[in-house]
């Protein structure tokens, strides 16, 4: 059945087609379209500088004789940003899926995955709080404004791993509650 | 990126289309003005893709709706009830089209109070899709969009009559 084979579906379908008066005021131009493309682009760009720069620095320390602990430590943050901003890049894009269902099917198993990079997250800040109580009580501790500025470092991005997570968890629940709306209750429809 | 002449032709040739999927799945202005835009960014990257072995405005709403469904997972609450725009309280040009402005308007906050898995079939029926198209958009079967529709006629026969919704999520 399409709108033409049913009178009543025709004269909705009338009145919803019909040109809108505020149609054209609500429309993003263009050019805004392009310049979130760009900006997008150069925010993944950014990243993979920062990951590079840091890189580099730890690389260069590492080279210098600097203790193997904490350069670890570095690393192993370079390398959980640098595989983020990756798989964030090369994933976010739904919609394109072949149907909604693909699409709904996607965005939770994009969402479990960021679940567990922020699990992995805490791990590595986990490791990283452990490793400066370590060198806090080692015979040469860093000074108190390295170390202060370290342990503030890591909790902030505990808190922001925190914060994503009640997202992350809030719009798993949501897409399941979509999913089981548009799709398990069409079954029961067969 | 430089300007791309088929990207600009398909969006203006089907904005209107694409305004009136968005308009369905959320009420507030400025975030239909967001979700317009992810919208026309995914068919920015999606439009490379496209094969040309369907019709282009399904391919559109296909795009468009796979972008509507992760809104509505975002957003905290579902659209909110759409009260008559404010633009009805002023004068319209005249009494015909204030009437047909108040008609469209009380439809689109019926589709609107629709349930997702009703509302999303329900617009593309009113955009000309047939069942066959929605069931390949949607990822139903065809005689699940029929039993969907009959359901959401109803409901929406309901709303319009000042009955209210029946399948209020």
């Amino acid at each position: 059945m399409s709108v033409n084979d049913d009178p009543q579906w025709r004269d909705l379908a009338q009145d919803w087609t019909a040109p809108r008066d505020d149609d054209d005021a609500e429309a993003p131009s263009l050019a805004e379209v392009r310049r979130r493309a760009r900006l997008q682009t150069a925010v993944f760009g950014a990243e993979l500088t920062v990951c590079a720069a840091a890189a580099a620095v730890l690389a260069w320390r590492a080279v210098h004789g600097a203790a193997w602990l904490p350069t670890l430590t570095g690393a192993a943050f370079t390398a959980f940003a640098l595989l983020a901003a990756i798989w964030a890049w090369r994933t976010r894009d739904a919609g394109s899926a072949d149907s909604v269902r693909d699409a709904l099917r996607i965005a939770i198993a994009q969402t479990r995955t960021w679940l567990r990079w922020i699990v992995a997250g805490y791990a590595i800040c986990a490791g990283a709080l452990l490793h400066l109580a370590v060198m806090l009580g080692d015979a040469a501790p860093p000074a108190p404004p390295i170390a202060a500025a370290a342990a503030a470092f890591v909790l902030a991005t505990l808190i922001a791993l925190a914060a994503a997570q009640r997202r992350q968890r809030r719009r798993l629940s949501n897409l399941r509650a979509l999913q089981a709306d548009l799709y398990e209750a069409g079954e029961a429809d067969r | 990126m430089g300007r791309d002449p088929d990207f600009e032709r398909v969006v203006a040739e089907h904005r209107p289309m694409l305004m009136r999927i968005v308009a369905s799945h959320e009420a507030d202005p400025e975030r239909r003005r967001d979700l317009l835009q992810d919208i026309l960014l995914a068919i920015w990257r999606a439009l490379p893709g496209y094969r040309g072995d369907g019709e282009l405005r399904a391919f559109l709403a296909r795009v468009a709706h796979n972008r509507c469904v992760s809104h509505v997972a975002r957003a905290v609450a579902e659209p909110a009830a759409a009260e008559l725009h404010d633009q009805l309280a002023q004068a319209a040009d005249g009494i015909e089209s204030a009437d047909r402005q108040q008609r469209q308007e009380r439809l689109l906050a019926a589709v609107r109070r629709l349930p997702l898995g009703l509302r999303q079939p329900v617009v593309l029926t009113l955009e000309g899709f047939g069942p066959k198209d929605i069931a390949d958009i949607l990822g139903l079967n065809a005689n699940t969009v029929s039993i969907r529709l009959t359901r959401a006629k109803a409901a929406l026969r309901s709303a319009l009559t000042g009955g209210g919704l029946d399948e209020r999520e």
